[in-house]
């Protein structure tokens, strides 16, 4: 008997199935509600799964331009973490530092199993996504008066 | 002092649906933005707005913003001497200076005014380690402590898997 196929990469971030599903359902389901951290990581996301979908389109899946996407991305999220006034950023950025430096090791041909490299990275971009779902479930709607944080910490310190 | 105290006690005679639209006016939103969070129109909130400035005395709406934000934010109150032996109280010299202490003896998380910044009121929390000064540092670690957890629990999860095919492989 065969060993079973046990990757998780149908999970994927770079499956056109799950890219889809955070466009169609994510931005306009998310923005209205959303709080303004949340709004830029609608943005954030929204961006880097249409770019995904262009590479996709244009270039298939290859490795250079996958990795420069997620490196992207965790550029944009890297100051989302550190100026928002929320937790979940912080997972969420780093499930795309996960991803991204296990490409870039891939891409170094530092990691040499391509399997357990693809396992990696799509546990980071699964991580993420769950990170930010819950983070916007939890602050899309706060009744009045119940939160009192600012959404930026800049405004924290601003005395 | 007594002002506030008098203002304070007109707020707890307000509705709950009067107190909820005057913490979104304290929190900074526009009649339309409340008018779509409570699913009425605007100008049905400008009336009930209308409505709480009449019962809070004709103040003008930045004001009782800001009077229910300091209601909010009264947290505690230091009498300026203590009651029974007489003596004025000294704030120690640790204390938080952050913390602005107004010369009745009340702390006063302070926020920033109507106008300020975005031009948005909004109310303050006191900082704690995710937000005080050394936050980005926090933050940073945080998100590199995070990656690596993922990381090892990765590599631990592809081991298991490898185990677990190698078994099921053998046992074929």
């Amino acid at each position: 008997m065969a060993a079973p196929d046990l990757s998780l990469a149908l999970l994927g971030w770079h499956s056109p199935g799950l890219i889809t599903l955070l466009l169609v359902l994510g931005l306009p389901l998310g923005w209205r509600n959303a709080g303004p951290p949340e709004k830029a990581g609608i943005l954030i996301l929204g961006s880097i799964a249409l770019l995904d979908l262009a590479a996709w389109a244009v270039m298939g899946g290859a490795l250079l331009a996958h990795t420069l996407i997620d490196s992207l991305a965790l550029a944009w999220l890297v100051p989302l973490a550190l100026k928002a006034n929320r937790h979940y950023p912080a997972l969420l950025a780093a499930g795309f530092l996960v991803a991204a430096s296990a490409q870039w090791l891939a891409l170094t041909g530092l990691a040499t199993l391509p399997r357990a490299t693809a396992l990696i990275v799509e546990s980071g971009h699964f991580v993420a996504a769950l990170a930010f779902l819950l983070g916007w479930l939890r602050h899309r709607k706060w009744p009045p008066g119940t939160d009192q944080r600012p959404p930026w910490r800049d405004q924290l310190q601003r005395k | 002092m007594a002002d506030i105290l008098e203002q304070t006690a007109l707020l707890d005679r307000l509705t709950p649906k009067q107190r909820e639209v005057l913490a979104y006016v304290s929190d900074g939103l526009t009649s339309k933005e409340i008018g779509r969070k409570l699913g009425v129109s605007e100008s049905a909130v400008n009336q009930r707005i209308e409505t709480i400035r009449q019962r809070l005395g004709g103040l003008p709406r930045a004001q009782i913003a800001r009077l229910y934000r300091r209601q909010s934010t009264l947290l505690i109150t230091i009498p300026s001497s203590n009651p029974i032996t007489g003596k004025p109280i000294q704030l120690q010299a640790g204390d938080d200076r952050t913390q602005p202490y107004s010369a009745e003896g009340v702390v006063d998380l302070a926020v920033p005014e109507a106008g300020e910044g975005s031009g948005r009121l909004q109310p303050s929390t006191p900082p704690s380690i995710w937000n005080g000064p050394g936050a980005v540092w926090v933050r940073l670690g945080a998100i590199v402590g995070l990656a690596l957890g993922m990381v090892a629990f990765g590599v631990l999860l592809l081991d298991l898997i490898d185990k677990l095919s190698r078994l099921l492989a053998s046992n074929g």
